[in-house]
């Protein structure tokens, strides 16, 4: 059992750009080297943050899309876009909410998929003429 | 008990305890006794967009002891704290739906249960991608299409479903409201079809919400004046 007061809270540094990762040196001395900053500015954005914070440049940034973008938020301190206790579920569930009603078609067919010998009660969304689920509230 | 329970309605309630053990092994139908509300506790699997399956915890309460009057579904244990914006009220109620739009006569038809678990499925789906979008900033914080809260939720479902209708003719259709007449008249909205054909069931959906909700029924005039004063688009 882990002490939630153990874990390490990381913090993780991404950058995108173009790199060249080679080894130099002879036989037995050699040294790994690498040519351009995105390297050096993913360390850079790393040392610059908190633990449990992942920070991204803006590169990389451009290449998400929709609500997993906005998640990265620029951040002044840390000269990058960043997302706070950002994990497996959260990345999930941010993509899924850009087509919610195409990621809920998906869900309830794969949760609603009964038993051998049950099958009628298949609750697919495909099978159920009904409208998209739009909540209301009393007010 | 039993003597409450006719043929066709003790018929139904085995059919969705079926249903149950087919499709939500987590749920039971509690039909005591001395119960005066048939209920269904237990837990609802709900898929993760990954494939993973959760558990949640719910209580799905009837109105009464009929398994055709769709019920209301709430959070027993306080998972999904109460929120306007995530539409849970105060009691853990979940607002599924404006109610003209609550699909009671998909509800009554055999399936209906199923139809109606699915629909809490999706529901506590879109408030786990609410809780991510709001932990991270992500606006709007709710997922997908909401109806506007209270009497907004109201305006908007008659407007949306009279688009077509001029004032004239909504204001015919809402004076049929409390008295629709036999379903072989000629509809108020002046289209000419039999009123079984056209809005009869839009008229019991909203006598239905009137007679449950009576601010409803101002939210209706409420659209009607608002279209009155709209000029009419060329």
């Amino acid at each position: 059992m882990v002490d939630p007061n153990t874990v390490k809270r990381l913090a993780i540094g991404l950058a995108w750009g173009e790199v060249l990762v080679s080894q130099v040196g002879e036989h037995g001395h050699r040294d790994v080297m690498s040519i351009g900053t995105s390297t050096a500015m993913a360390a850079a954005i790393q040392q610059r943050l908190d633990g449990g914070v992942i920070g991204i440049n803006a590169a990389l940034r451009e290449l998400l899309t929709g609500s997993l973008r906005e998640a990265f938020k620029w951040d002044e301190h840390a000269k990058a876009y960043v997302a706070t206790d950002l994990n497996y579920d959260d990345t999930m569930d941010l993509i899924a909410s850009d087509e919610p009603q195409r990621a809920l078609g998906a869900v309830t067919g794969a949760t609603g998929i009964a038993p051998v010998g049950a099958a009628a009660y298949v609750t697919d969304r495909s099978e159920q003429p009904a409208e998209p689920l739009k909540p209301w509230h009393r007010g | 008990m039993a003597s409450r329970l006719n043929d066709r309605t003790r018929g139904r309630w085995e059919s969705d305890q079926a249903v149950l053990a087919a499709t939500a092994a987590g749920l039971q139908l509690k039909l005591g006794s001395n119960a005066r509300r048939a209920r269904i506790v237990g837990t609802v699997a709900v898929a993760r967009p990954d494939g993973r399956c959760d558990d949640f915890e719910v209580e799905i309460r009837y109105p009464g002891l009929q398994p055709r009057e769709l019920p209301d579904t709430y959070d027993p244990v306080g998972r999904f704290p109460p929120d306007p914006d995530r539409h849970v009220e105060s009691d853990g109620r979940f607002c599924l739906w404006v109610p003209e739009a609550a699909p009671t006569r998909a509800f009554r038809a055999a399936g209906g249960l199923a139809l109606y678990l699915c629909r809490v499925q999706e529901f506590i789906c879109l408030q786990l991608m609410y809780e991510a979008r709001r932990k991270h900033g992500v606006e709007p914080y709710w997922p997908g299409d909401a109806w506007g809260h209270g009497d907004d939720g109201h305006c908007e479902w008659i407007e949306q479903t009279t688009a077509a209708l001029d004032p004239v003719a909504l204001q015919r259709l809402l004076g049929a409201v409390k008295h629709p007449g036999k379903p072989s008249r000629r509809c108020p909205c002046g289209s000419g079809r039999r009123l079984g054909n056209c809005h009869k069931q839009w008229l019991r959906d909203v006598r239905h919400t009137w007679q449950t909700r009576p601010p409803a029924q101002f939210a209706a005039y409420q659209v009607l004046e608002e279209r009155r004063a709209t000029p009419p688009a060329s």
